[in-house]
């Protein structure tokens, strides 16, 4: 749906508030630079517990008809009404990969098997373990019982025409981060790092703000941002990096729970 | 009796205990394994395949009917309601509109199928609004749809009603 998030002018300063529910179920306020355009709010969660190690991707409603119409044309589908969504299992003709959506009226969420799908009392059992609940501003998905089983790699993925964020709780992006200081800013602490582009794409990034990803950490959350432009076809952004610096001094947020 | 038969008696009865708690404890956690088989973690029953409250169900020499669970203030529910009331001069199929509030209670025509039901809404909604059902002669919801502003409606209303008479698992293409 198009009001898949609750957004607002932040007062003046070039920021846009956006407040998402992480599917973990933990709110996330996020105000990102109005220079990075409107985000698409897509997401990502693991568990894993006895007899259970499972990936599920989440993103807004209606993108699995590309899985009948493009990755598994001529298969066989399976829908089941549950309260508040459809589960809905795909399989290849050949039955050599299949996938399990959640289908709810905003979000969905996605996992594929790698292999023939379960049988209807498999997928009964998976859909018993987990609880989806939608709602416009993010899809909770978690284990029906936390006691045995574990939701690690949470983490929240805007897309807009211009640039990627992922955003993930600040306790699992610390491995990730340098050993050194980096440049303090009003969200936390800001580093440029690597991209992993081949030589041609990494040539036609050289000297300009799309060379780096740009990693900032907070106190409760840790983003991850990559701008998108001449690797993927589009006209490199305008603006000298220290400009980019300057919006991203905007960057702020916060992960509760 | 001498003091190392009383410690050898205590450490038997102890053992016993011990069996006899360990037996019990399996007996329990194999009983609530049985009992999670039929019973749903979330506390939400499904709702299709469940018998759909006594007021939406069709009447006696109605087929099947089709209930839309509406918002008062959405712009689309109000297509949603503009297409149902199509169905029901066309049909014989009971269609109930079912909606938190009525902003003005004499707007156009059709209103009867129009209804304020709390209970029912309550029980009939999903987490979003619109939303159409089918429901079987029997009063057994038999499909659910959530309506967007790029879905077909008069070839969605006309699925359902081709669904709801002739019952089926909701074993489909999507």
């Amino acid at each position: 749906m198009a009001a898949g998030s609750m957004t607002q002018e932040a007062a003046g300063n070039g920021g846009r508030d956006v407040w998402r529910v992480a599917a973990s179920g933990d709110p996330v306020e996020l105000t990102l630079p109005t220079m990075l355009g409107d985000f698409r709010w897509y997401g990502n969660t693991r568990f894993t517990g006895p007899q259970l190690a499972r990936q599920f991707f989440l993103a807004p409603a209606g993108e699995h008809r590309a899985i009948p119409d493009k990755i598994l044309p001529g298969g066989r589908q399976m829908r089941k009404a549950m309260r508040g969504y459809d589960a809905v299992v795909f399989e290849a003709s050949d039955r050599s990969d299949s996938a399990l959506v959640l289908a709810g009226p905003y979000h969905e969420a996605t996992t594929w098997f790698g292999g023939p799908a379960p049988t209807a009392a498999g997928i009964e059992r998976l859909l018993r373990s987990f609880r989806f609940t939608d709602s416009a501003n993010g899809a909770t998905l978690v284990p029906a019982s936390d006691m045995l089983v574990q939701q690690p790699d949470v983490s929240l993925i805007g897309r807009s025409a211009h640039s990627v964020l992922v955003v993930r709780r600040a306790a699992e992006m610390l491995p990730t981060l340098p050993e050194w200081a980096g440049l303090t800013l009003p969200g936390g602490e800001l580093w440029r790092a690597d991209r992993v582009l081949d030589r041609v794409t990494a040539g036609l990034v050289a000297g300009g703000p799309h060379q780096w990803r740009y990693v900032l950490a907070g106190p409760t959350l840790g983003m991850d941002l990559v701008l998108l432009e001449p690797e993927s076809g589009r006209a490199p952004l305008p603006v000298p990096e220290t400009q980019v610096v300057d919006a991203l001094s905007v960057l702020t947020g916060r992960w509760a729970g | 009796m001498s003091v190392a038969l009383a410690v050898a008696l205590l450490a038997l009865l102890v053992a016993a205990f011990t069996l006899v708690a360990l037996v019990a404890v399996y007996a329990r956690v194999r009983g609530l394994e049985a009992a999670s088989g039929d019973t749903s973690l979330s506390g939400y029953a499904t709702l299709v395949g469940r018998p759909a409250p006594a007021s939406v169900r069709p009447g006696p020499g109605e087929g099947c009917s089709l209930v839309a669970v509406l918002d008062g203030d959405c712009t689309l529910c109000a297509t949603v309601f503009q297409a149902l009331i199509a169905v029901n001069a066309a049909d014989d199929v009971r269609v109930v509109a079912l909606t938190d509030r009525i902003h003005d209670p004499a707007a156009g025509p059709g209103t009867g199928i129009l209804r304020v039901d709390v209970a029912a809404r309550a029980d009939l909604y999903e987490g979003y609004a619109p939303t159409v059902l089918a429901v079987d002669a029997g009063g057994t919801v038999v499909a659910r749809r959530f309506v967007y502003a790029d879905t077909d409606l008069p070839e969605l209303l006309r699925e359902l009603v081709a669904r709801a008479r002739t019952p089926q698992n909701e074993v489909s293409r999507a």
